[in-house]
């Protein structure tokens, strides 16, 4: 079990995209319009004033903020 | 201490300076109570997440509780409408005098707030509310941050006028998540240099391929300038995607144009809450779902649930009773005024999104411009029956209202 979610657990950052476990926010893209915060059954998606933050720890990956977010800056996978 | 003017009591905190936040909290002060706003992002009104549109009633009734809206708060006057089918029909609905506005959000919202400000309240930006206080089953106020800083702000009630995110009510126990279902995604264009048909007509277009589940609105705010903008709901696409594909194909409006702004958001259409009061909090506008669910829009029914909310929390701190008993009063007023209204509304929006673009194109063969401004005028059963009379194979359409 640890081991393939170690493989998941991958945490890097290009000029565009900032990864955290299987979900991805494109910061360029995100007009930090809260559209995904109030469908967020876990709050495990907040605007702060650093940003659109994200809590790993409370995200059950269903993939609402994915659908409703109007510049589709999320990406959420499933990949096993 | 670096955390601006803020006090550590008040009677109320309002979470929110937007309307919701500025109409609670005017009628609030005007009633004599202490209360303070708390408006996270660093400007009121600012950025817009709005096509800014509103009814010449709204405007009555914002003007009645306001005062007079300055001119620099209202963009442009609005006498019609063109609609446009699927299949590019047009229907034209010229009311030949002034039916609404587009407003200046960013002046408007401001406005507000020094009305409110004027009244008594103490609104502070930058300021966000980062969690409600709870203690022995009541909400006692917020923990808010400044500059970095937090600390505690405590109140007899907290307004809960945070918009669509809705976290404040969330964390205080009231479950307002926006299920999909009753959520559009919104995306716009505030655009200049723009070819309109007519500066003082909005333009509705509705259709699978330019806005499914809703729709694309033009909203003159000058004799060029306009709110270009979609809501759509259930797409592979993002609704971005939608405006950006309406402006491609359409180089007669849009070949000279300029991006001013980029707005985007969630706009409610559906989902009112039976319930929206708890011990010490009281839910106002976006962030209690209403709007209305054909159009989208809230401005309305944020100043008028604001106004009843301020009203409500008043006797409530009055006679010492802020109790989700004592401040249900609200839920009730609030059902009976607006709530069953928009529930009617919504069970129009649920007819109106059965129908395919095939049936929307044979209504828009029947119906004319007059119709659509006898209905508005009240005029209901004689303008369907009319409709009928033009084409009686419209009335198979009804068996969508049921099913």
């Amino acid at each position: 079990m640890a081991l393939s979610k170690l493989k998941k657990r991958r945490v890097y950052m290009n000029e565009n995209f900032e990864v955290i476990n299987m979900w991805y926010i494109n910061r360029k893209k995100c007009l930090e319009c809260e559209a995904c915060v109030g469908v967020c059954s876990e709050i495990a998606i907040e605007l702060k004033n650093t940003g659109i933050t994200y809590n790993e720890k409370l995200c059950i990956l269903c993939g609402f903020c994915k659908k409703i977010c109007p510049v589709g800056a999320i990406e959420v996978t499933k990949d096993d | 201490m670096i955390r601006g003017m803020i006090r550590e009591k008040y009677d109320v905190v309002v979470v929110g300076g937007g309307p919701g936040g500025s109409f609670t909290a005017k009628t609030l002060a005007d009633n004599g109570l202490d209360v303070a706003v708390l408006e996270k992002r660093p400007s009121i009104g600012s950025p817009k997440q709005c096509a800014e549109g509103v009814s010449l009633n709204t405007i009555k009734i914002i003007e009645e509780l306001m005062g007079e809206i300055p001119n620099d708060c209202i963009a442009q006057t609005i006498n019609g409408a063109i609609v446009y089918a699927p299949n590019g029909k047009e229907i034209n609905i010229d009311f030949e005098g002034d039916v609404g506005a587009v407003l200046e959000r960013k002046k408007y919202d401001k406005w507000l707030a020094e009305v409110a400000s004027e009244a008594g309240a103490y609104i502070q930006a930058k300021t966000e509310a980062t969690d409600v206080i709870k203690e022995d089953g009541y909400i006692r106020g917020v923990r808010a941050e400044f500059d970095g800083e937090s600390f505690d702000v405590r109140s007899k009630v907290v307004v809960a006028a945070d918009g669509v995110a809705s976290t404040i009510a969330r964390r205080a126990g009231l479950d307002t998540t926006h299920k999909l279902a009753n959520i559009d995604s919104g995306f716009q264009y505030e655009m200049s240099n723009l070819k309109l048909r007519d500066p003082h007509k909005i333009e509705l277009r509705f259709g699978n391929k330019v806005a499914p589940r809703g729709y694309l609105w033009i909203f003159p705010k000058g004799e060029n300038t306009a709110n270009v903008g979609v809501g759509v709901a259930n797409t592979k696409e993002p609704a971005k995607d939608f405006v950006d594909r309406f402006i491609q194909e359409n180089s007669s409006i849009f070949s000279q144009a300029s991006i001013m702004e980029v707005n985007a958001g969630g706009i409610p259409v559906g989902g009112l809450l039976e319930n929206m009061v708890l011990n010490g909090l009281v839910v106002v506008g976006d962030a209690a779902h209403q709007v209305n669910p054909i159009h989208g829009g809230g401005l309305k029914e944020a100043m008028i649930a604001g106004d009843m909310a301020g009203k409500v929390i008043t006797r409530a701190i009055r006679k010492n009773d802020y109790s989700q008993e004592s401040l249900s009063e609200y839920n009730k007023i609030w059902w009976k005024e607006r709530g069953e209204s928009l529930k009617k509304v919504e069970k129009f929006r649920d007819f109106v999104g059965k129908l395919t673009d095939k049936d929307l194109n044979k209504i828009a063969e029947v119906v004319k411009g007059d119709d659509l401004i006898a209905f508005t005028r009240g005029k209901r059963y004689s303008v369907l029956g009319k409709l009928f009379l033009r084409d009686p194979t419209l009335i198979l359409l009804l068996r969508k209202l049921i099913i």
